[in-house]
């Protein structure tokens, strides 16, 4: 790959490690992580639509601002219409929403949008790794969210419209109250990350 | 030379008027989201304290409470605000009413996560969460409202 001619290559270790930072933090119930994923997903997907095309008419030194406004905009504009859906919500995920600009799937969104080549690592398209990895985000999130919350607290938040949220009762016991406060989320993505590593090992292939 | 300079002006101006445009989206949209929320408050207000459909008195720039209402009931006039408290990982949507000289006499949870909670652990939450600063802004806020109001 010349690096010499990318308009913006995010470092992979801030894409890696500080871009799933916000991620434990934030989604630390059902309707938190589903609403952050689904963000996250929202700019990625959008970032791999735009910048392509937008890459033919844009000078290369303008390449790098051009595309950092865009996911500025993008993250700003999912914050305002999750403001609309549900001020509890949007009071929730609080600055992890405009934060979105710079998670770790924006910016992997980034990196393949700014390649030169047209194909993905597999020989997919670049859109179709992007909307693959946007919903395997979303659904994480979600399940990080939801098994923070069930385990934490014994309940699990439904994302409706409006000031409140709804909570469904599951336990009358909250068996890991830590994994509601972001220790707790660090802790749960180590055991993620660790299955992750088991799984690929299992299957015979080489992690990331 | 001229042209390379012509050329790179029209690149720039391209790229400002288009950055311009998505300014504009997003200014737009905070507009339309911002008369949302002032709508769903007053209704979360009038619903939690059963007065007079809530006025706006004054917009505050304040990282927990955007809006200061003012409403009536039979017992007089008091101001309501949604105060958002936050704690170690935790958030909450609280209603807030105070009399017009910023005593606080009412709060109404938003959250039905509320109602869930037992006394000792409401204690903790309230010492959790760093509720006694925001609300003390909030009682400053509504003596500024009712000074204008006078």
């Amino acid at each position: 790959m010349s690096y010499e001619k990318e308009g913006f290559v995010p470092n992979p270790i801030l894409t890696g490690l500080v871009g799933i930072c916000p991620l434990v933090v934030a989604a630390k119930s059902l309707a938190e992580g589903a609403a952050y994923g689904l963000g996250a997903a929202f700019c990625a997907f959008l970032l791999g639509l735009l910048i392509p095309p937008a890459r033919a008419f844009l000078p290369v030194r303008l390449q790098a601002p051009a595309s950092l406004a865009l996911s500025a905009a993008l993250a700003l504009i999912y914050s305002f219409c999750l403001e609309m859906y549900s001020s509890a919500l949007a009071a929730g995920l609080w600055i992890y929403l405009p934060l979105l600009a710079a998670s770790g799937l924006s910016l992997v969104a980034l990196r393949l949008s700014s390649s030169t080549s047209r194909s993905g690592p597999d020989g997919q398209s670049r859109l179709a790794v992007i909307a693959l990895q946007s919903a395997w985000f979303l659904v994480t999130s979600a399940c990080v969210g939801a098994a923070r919350e069930l385990l934490g607290l014994g309940t699990l938040t439904i994302p409706t419209p409006g000031p409140s949220l709804s909570r469904i009762a599951v336990a009358d016991f909250a068996p890991l109250r830590i994994l509601v406060t972001p220790a707790g989320g660090f802790i749960l993505l180590g055991f993620l990350a660790a299955l992750y590593r088991v799984t690929l090992r299992a299957s015979g292939r080489k992690g990331l | 030379m001229m042209a390379d300079k012509r050329e790179t002006l029209v690149e720039n101006l391209a790229v400002a008027a288009a950055v311009g445009v998505l300014v504009l989206l997003v200014a737009v949209l905070s507009l339309v989201a911002h008369a949302g929320t002032k709508a769903q408050e007053g209704s979360s207000l009038a619903a939690a304290c059963s007065g007079s459909s809530p006025q706006l008195a004054l917009e505050v720039d304040d990282p927990a409470f955007e809006r200061i209402f003012s409403l009536r009931k039979d017992s007089g006039s008091l101001y309501g605000t949604v105060v958002s408290l936050r704690g170690n990982g935790a958030s909450a949507l609280v209603c807030a009413f105070y009399s017009p000289q910023g005593e606080l006499r009412e709060l109404h949870t938003l959250d039905s996560f509320g109602d869930r909670l037992s006394d000792d652990e409401r204690e903790l939450t309230s010492r959790f969460f760093d509720t006694e600063r925001v609300l003390a802004r909030a009682a400053e806020s509504i003596r500024d409202a009712a000074r204008k109001g006078e």
